[in-house]
């Protein structure tokens, strides 16, 4: 259990400073793909609701520190996330193209959805959570595009993982 | 036997709950409070960040440099058949000039600011889309304090970014004044009239002004220039803002609600110049 999670940890960490000092140069309209969420979302398919949860809660503090945003706050939604997504584990076999694309366009707007519901519960004043905005479809169709190439990443990684992998 | 599967299958359920409950504990208990932990784990995580950057950054001198060093040898064979031919080291001498006072210029901007100012380099932006901060590389170290306004030269007019909201050793956060919890003082440059702008999110390009009294809206024109007022404010007077964009009266409203274009575009930011407050100045 600690060793996974010490894996996932090492490398989610890895992506949060990819995306927070890299990804800045590839902005569409003040938005970048969300690289951790996709990869956040194949490592909780792949290891399952628990491991999810809790390594969701730690990254997402992780976030909260370099983030503007209450301290938290993407802990929750990190977790809820890999929560949801854990429960998908061994449930279908993900393909190279098709279901990350489908995965990455359900977690972007479970993402937005949450964002908007902890913006309502906790009466937070911040920016941007909308569902229904062009930047909101920026970041969908962003994250479509780069979902087969996290995937490929996540599935070269298997050695990394240890475990023969179900999706095959 | 039964009961302890059923236990196994809710394990996830209650560690969902916990987790949860804490996380929003934190939310709860961090609107208001600036939470020590945050700071620290800023401290550490930012570290890093700014490793990455400066290692990116390296290599990109490097890259740079051998290309320069290429362009370079090109320019002194060229030279060097220049000097043989007629005589043309005069020419390099008026490049160097031309170099030179381009650079004095550049540097008069930051000589220009009437504040005590501080260049600085942003090495990370906000991790999610929805946020909209920006890590700078300088922090407490370089005098930075929590609240020190945060601007930008662009399109020769030195324009209001935002102000310091965190603050590390040799990093700091910054909240630019598009988040929606940012809230601005300002002035219209001609009529004088003041309200309060506030940010409408880093995925809207407009600002908005509010509690600017209607008979103020005559006398308010498109392209109008918005600057900080200083009333009481952490942002001294006199900064740029924006321009006004459009103006609308509502009949239930008794202020006006004035949309406004930033001088500075969010996304084109590299370089920002802290101000460096003087106590006398507040």
């Amino acid at each position: 259990m600690i060793k996974d999670l010490t894996k996932i940890g090492v490398v989610l960490i890895l992506a949060l400073f990819i995306q927070s000092t890299l990804f800045q140069f590839i902005m569409i309209k003040n938005v970048f793909p969300d690289f951790l969420l996709l990869l956040f979302v194949f490592i909780s398919i792949y290891y399952g609701s628990v491991k999810a949860q809790m390594s969701g809660f730690a990254i997402g503090f992780c976030v909260d520190f370099l983030s503007v945003s209450p301290m938290g706050y993407h802990a929750f939604l990190l977790t809820l996330i890999g929560f949801i997504a854990g429960k998908l584990k061994g449930k279908f076999s993900l393909d190279g193209i098709v279901f990350p694309v489908l995965l990455s366009i359900a977690a972007t707007l479970a993402k937005r959805m949450i964002s908007l519901l902890l913006i309502y519960l906790f009466s937070l004043n911040y920016s941007g959570a909308s569902l229904f905005s062009w930047n909101s479809l920026v970041e969908i169709l962003y994250n479509m595009a780069i979902a087969p190439l996290v995937y490929y990443l996540f599935n070269s990684l298997k050695p990394f993982w240890g475990i023969q992998t179900q999706y095959e | 036997m039964n009961r302890k599967r059923i236990g196994r299958n809710f394990a996830d359920l209650y560690l969902l709950i916990v987790l949860l409950v804490t996380s929003g504990g934190f939310i709860s208990f961090t609107q208001g409070v600036r939470f020590k932990p945050e700071e620290i784990g800023f401290n550490i995580l930012s570290f890093f960040q700014k490793g990455i950057t400066g290692s990116v950054d390296w290599l990109g001198e490097t890259l740079n440099s051998i290309n320069e060093l290429r362009e370079l040898r090109i320019e002194y064979e060229n030279a060097v058949e220049q000097i043989e031919s007629y005589n043309g080291i005069e020419r390099y001498v008026i490049e160097l000039k031309r170099e030179n006072a381009e650079l004095k210029n550049q540097l008069e901007f930051s000589q220009s600011i009437s504040f005590e100012n501080l260049p600085v380099q942003i090495i990370a932006r906000d991790p999610e889309n929805i946020f909209s901060g920006i890590v700078i590389n300088k922090g407490l170290k370089h005098g930075i304090e929590i609240n020190s306004p945060v601007t930008a030269y662009q399109d020769n007019m030195l324009g209001l970014v935002g102000k310091i909201i965190s603050v590390s050793e040799k990093t700091s956060i910054v909240k630019p004044i598009n988040d929606k919890s940012s809230y601005v003082a300002v002035r219209f440059l001609d009529s004088r009239y003041e309200g309060l702008l506030s940010g409408l999110g880093n995925q809207n390009d407009h600002l908005l002004i509010q509690y600017v009294k209607k008979i103020a809206a005559p006398s308010l024109n498109k392209n109008d220039l918005v600057i900080t007022s200083g009333m009481k404010s952490i942002f001294p007077s006199g900064i740029y803002v924006g321009r006004i964009d459009s103006v609308t009266a509502r009949e239930y409203d008794s202020s006006l609600e004035i949309f406004v274009q930033p001088v500075i575009n969010f996304s084109r930011l590299e370089y920002l110049i802290v101000l460096i407050r003087d106590e006398d100045d507040l």
